[in-house]
């Protein structure tokens, strides 16, 4: 692998893609973020164009529409190149994905005696933070890679920060401009700390690339330049991550905070005029040097944040505390979906651009649509891929609970494909969660399974459901069937048990389906037990209630099975004021009757030897023999409540031919070991029809 | 005892089989020539649900099934009788769902609580699956069997809309030719008030499930009175609550005794005591020698304390039964006791 300096690499990409790409068509440029990979790519595509050779270049969103816009720009830079066929293809929302990937795959054909050039910018972001495997989407990117690195016979080059995707592949070495670049570079109110840091750091901050240099003075304005110089060669931290837990953290930068997670939403280069909107007018001056010169980098005339610092705030430990809450995100995607639609607007009535830059903006409207929840705005926005109603879908129900409004997307969907497996399986789920129209939650489940017998997540949610009507033997073929399609392929995965096995087994018990969960739960390998967090609790409650059921309840539901018989837990063995142990049990009160004054007590005694059962039994005492066993703050029997859980003890002085003496001590309540939470709520159709609300149950 | 100690059954005879373990009850009916009725249901630590085990035993499934409210003593086992389900009914009551789940720091109660709403949610999703067997449990809402017919007397519309849970329950009239059968439920007083003002001939049957496991409360003068035009001989049968306060009470004045002055025996399926405690052969006895020999001896001392009665060993057959036959005429034919099964005179 051959390592370059961007200047060499404009200059060995250059002859490579215009000379020798013949031979190696695919290329990739290989750098860690903030190389400066997309600098290379700009300088290149200069250099490029005037060598009469179509030059394309595509830029993934690094976001869930990646796939879908690498076909899409592809589609609307050949238009403009006088192939429109795909473009037709790839606007035309009755055509399902497949379709469309072809029809440019011919297109590409077309225009491959033209010898085109195909430039597409770094995607690490996409490998990171792509949505689940369930999501079509993702599959979208997988095809739109496999068109364009096995199947286009064009010359291209894609910029990379890992492994994937497979090609001839140039190292970009980073540029590290060092100390020196502190000192003479513009900071405006920053620069002392630039200065300070440029001493305290000099021959560490070598080693930094021009992004990381910056965020380091940013962390040293904030924290002073010793603490940043320290943190230079830090193992652990990134200086985009002290920059991030540091305003954070401060109220002093709440503005600047504000503006940052907002522009984190930006996802293309933006203008001044975008920024002030974002907010960044009313910074304060130092805030503002901040963003300007730290936080942003420029590229031309535009601005950027830079993908790691937009990804940073979805990372731990920010991604469950987000900085912006619902409304002002919502807020920001739609001053985005109007700033965008405007620009698409604007381009379309100059028609003095590309195509390509009318559809990045167009695509980019739809996505911030979708993501304010906005369903008439996104129907409108639409481009024409199925793919972005699932989008749409998901968004209205994971992020703004809209689950009715989801449920008509993907209703939508299947209209247009009715064999859309994530359509059928999420129109079910948004029905379910809200207890509505069970025939068709079922209806679409089923298909879900039909359509993609070889997802896990379908067939557990779809027994999750049958579960929850009570139909234990059809849930139990229901699993049966699942695993004779899923276990002879499956890998053994951790994801695999969790998301059927666990999920399956939390619901059975929560429906009392004990055996069913016990079988489940058997499934699960040993050796995956361990690296799976809930099956410990699962397995433990499972002993409890089968326990219950069988014999009822002696011990308080907190207590561990494992420790059951490991007492008394109350007692020590030796006693100081009653000797030493001879025997103990574990009770519950089932009931007191006032009036006979009598305690009922569900009894067990520990198993007499190892191997052997415990002993089940039921004992009345009267209130005055109860009172006169209590220990001193036990209450009086008087005062005992139904399933009140207690240990009784004896105890006999070594030696001594006194009769044992036995005392009662209770337990103090409290919560047992947490379980996962089940969702939805497993009473949701029970509550409905309590309700009166499920019409045909009144 | 053989594996089924009732068959075989004379072929057109109204058969009753009225189950109580000590928690739990549950009344089976066999219409002529074959169609079979479950009206609650209940286990014990021998049985997951004892109608499901008589209607294996006699290779037969049921036509309908009712849940006359939603508590676990009236409602465990029935979901497995749901299952592929192919009857004709299922009739349910206002379905009162409990906040509970297995996060309660008592598993008993969770136990409890989870298994009824299981059964709950089996019933909703059968009536979903097949219209045509809902059956809203409210007064005078009837349902054709056979040749009998079963008759809704509780709730009316405003007790649907005020009850506790057992003022929710369903009595439920059966008639089939000169028989007529008064099932209980748990209704209690305020609810047999309602009843009884809307119909006057409650006293005229031959057979009664005692309402709420013959407590004080259960009982109506509308139901136990004689009433001078009804000649028939009444049968009565009550299940035991071996629970907290445990029912029916046997001292002089409560409930036992209370219905005891109108017929001269009342029929126990068990006595209020622990279930695996009591599977003796059945016992025909008074009320008071119940209460000075009706429970077992403790076993297992404790220092200072009376001793543990220990649970015995699951049984295999089914126990705790008292069944009863009817001709069309309404004379009662054959009358049988399983084990732990009490009869106790005035």
């Amino acid at each position: 692998m051959q390592s370059l300096f961007p200047d060499e690499a404009v200059e060995e990409l250059e002859a490579h893609l215009t000379t020798g790409a013949e031979r190696r068509p695919a290329l990739k440029l290989l750098g860690s973020p903030g190389s400066g990979r997309t600098t290379v790519l700009d300088r290149l595509g200069e250099r490029l164009q005037g060598g009469g050779r179509p030059v394309i270049r595509v830029t993934p969103s690094g976001d869930w529409d990646s796939g879908l816009g690498i076909v899409l720009q592809l589609a609307a830079h050949m238009a403009s190149l006088g192939e429109d066929r795909a473009y037709k293809a790839v606007r035309d929302p009755s055509r399902l994905w497949e379709d469309k990937v072809e029809a440019v795959r011919e297109a590409a054909e077309a225009l491959a005696p033209r010898r085109p050039i195909l430039l597409i910018d770094p995607v690490d972001s996409v490998y990171r933070e792509r949505p689940h495997d369930d999501f079509p989407a993702t599959g979208c990117l997988e095809d739109a890679w496999q068109l364009v690195f096995r199947e286009l016979h064009w010359s291209r080059l894609v910029a990379a920060s890992r492994d994937r995707p497979s090609a001839s592949t140039y190292r970009l070495q980073s540029v590290h401009p060092g100390a020196s670049w502190l000192r003479t570079s513009a900071w405006g109110t920053l620069a002392p700390a630039a200065d300070r840091l440029a001493s305290e750091g000099e021959e560490a901050l070598g080693d930094l690339s021009p992004l990381d240099l910056r965020l380091m003075v940013a962390l040293a304005e904030l924290e002073g330049a010793p603490f940043a110089a320290r943190k230079v060669r830090d193992p652990i931290y990134r200086p985009v991550s002290l920059l991030a837990l540091r305003v954070a953290g401060d109220p002093l930068y709440v503005e600047l905070k504000r503006v940052w997670a907002r522009l984190a939403l930006v996802r293309t280069p933006f203008d001044r005029e975008l920024l002030q909107k974002i907010g960044a007018g009313g910074l304060g001056e130092r805030e503002r040097d901040l963003l300007e010169r730290c936080l942003l980098s420029r590229r031309g005339a535009s601005y950027v944040l830079h993908p790691i610092l937009r990804s940073v705030l979805r990372s731990e430990p920010f991604r469950d505390r987000p900085w912006l809450d619902p409304v002002e995100a919502r807020s920001t995607h739609e001053l985005l979906r109007n700033d965008h639609r405007e620009r698409r607007d604007r381009l379309r009535a100059g028609a003095v651009s590309p195509p390509r830059e009318a559809v990045l903006h167009h695509a980019e409207a739809f996505h911030h649509a979708q993501a304010a929840g906005d369903m008439a705005g996104a129907m409108e926005l639409r481009l024409g891929f199925i793919e972005e109603l699932d989008a749409l879908g998901r968004s209205l129900s994971e992020h703004w609970r809209r689950r009715g409004e989801a449920a008509q997307v993907f209703e939508q969907v299947l209209s247009i494909d009715p064999d859309h497996a994530y359509a059928h399986h999420y129109l079910a789920y948004n029905l379910d969660i809200e207890g509505r129209d069970p025939d068709r939650v079922e209806k679409h489940y089923r298909r879900a399974v039909e359509e993609q017998p070889e997802h896990p997540w379908w067939h557990s949610r779809w027994i999750r459901f049958l579960l929850t009507e009570g139909r234990s033997r059809e849930a139990r073929r229901a699993f049966g069937a699942a695993m004779a399609e899923l276990a002879p392929t499956e890998p053994h995965r951790s994801s695999f048990y969790r998301q059927l096995h666990l999920e399956v087994a939390r619901m059975a018990l929560h429906r009392m389906d004990l055996e069913l969960a016990g079988e489940v739960l058997d499934l699960v390998p040993a050796g995956q037990r361990e690296d799976l967090t809930k099956y410990g609790p699962l397995a433990r409650r499972l002993r409890v209630l089968r326990e219950v059921q069988q014999n009822g309840a002696v011990f308080p539901a907190w207590m561990s099975p494992d420790a059951w018989w490991q007492g008394p837990h109350l007692f020590q063995r030796d006693e100081p004021e009653l000797g030493h142990l001879r025997g103990w049990c574990s009770a519950r009160v089932d009931g007191t009757d006032p009036e006979a004054e009598i305690v009922r007590f569900r009894v067990a005694r520990p198993p007499a030897a190892e191997g052997a059962a415990p002993t089940y039994g039921w004992m009345e005492v009267g209130f005055e023999a109860l009172d006169r066993l209590r220990a001193r703050d036990c209450p009086s029997a008087r005062e005992l409540t139904e399933d009140t859980f207690v240990e009784l003890a004896w105890f006999a002085r070594n030696g001594s031919d006194e009769a044992p003496v036995t005392q009662v001590r209770i337990f103090k309540p409290a919560a047992p070991e947490a379980l996962p939470r089940i969702f939805p709520d497993p009473d949701r159709y029970l509550r409905r029809w309590r309700a009166g609300e499920d019409g045909r149950l009144a | 005892m053989n594996a089924n100690p009732i068959a075989p059954l004379a072929p057109d005879a109204l058969y009753v089989f009225v189950f109580g373990p000590g928690y739990g009850e549950s009344v089976v009916l066999r219409i002529p020539p074959a169609h079979w009725v479950v009206i609650d249901g209940c286990r014990s630590s021998s049985f997951s649900s004892y109608p499901a085990k008589l209607l294996k035993d006699f290779g037969a499934h049921a036509d309908i099934l009712v849940l006359t409210h939603p508590h676990l003593d009236h409602a465990a086992g029935l979901d497995g009788l749901l299952d592929d389900w192919k009857g004709h009914k299922v009739g349910c009551c206002e379905p009162i769902v409990e906040n509970v789940d297995e996060m309660h720091p008592n598993a008993q109660k969770a136990v409890e609580g989870l298994t009824v709403k299981k059964v709950l949610s089996r019933i909703q999703s059968v009536w979903r699956k097949r219209e045509d067997t809902r059956w809203p449990l409210c007064r005078g809402t009837l349902q054709a069997v056979g040749d009998a017919r079963l008759e809704v007397l509780h709730p009316d519309e405003e007790a649907l809309r005020t009850s506790s849970v057992n003022g929710l329950s369903s009595p439920i009239l059966i008639e089939w030719h000169r028989v007529r059968l008064l099932l209980g439920s748990d209704l209690e007083l305020p609810g047999w008030e309602d009843v009884a003002a809307s119909r006057s001939d409650l006293a005229r049957h031959h057979l009664l499930k005692l309402p709420h496991h013959a407590s004080d409360n259960g009982r109506h003068e509308a139901v136990a009175r004689r009433d001078a035009a009804w000649s028939p001989p009444r049968f009565w049968i009550a299940t035991p609550m071996n629970r907290k306060w445990k029912l029916p009470q046997f001292d002089d004045g409560q409930g036992l005794a209370q219905w005891l002055e109108h017929e001269p025996e009342v029929h126990l399926t068990g006595l209020p005591e622990p279930y695996r405690s009591m599977s003796l052969p059945p016992w025909i006895t008074d009320r008071r020698r119940v209460l000075l020999e009706g429970r077992p001896p403790p076993q297992d001392s404790i220092p200072g304390l009376p001793g543990i009665i220990p649970d015995r060993p699951p049984r295999e057959t089914l126990d705790h039964f008292i069944m009863a036959a009817f001709s069309r005429d309404g004379q009662r034919i054959d009358v049988r006791h399983g084990d732990g099964a009490v009869v106790i005179k005035a």
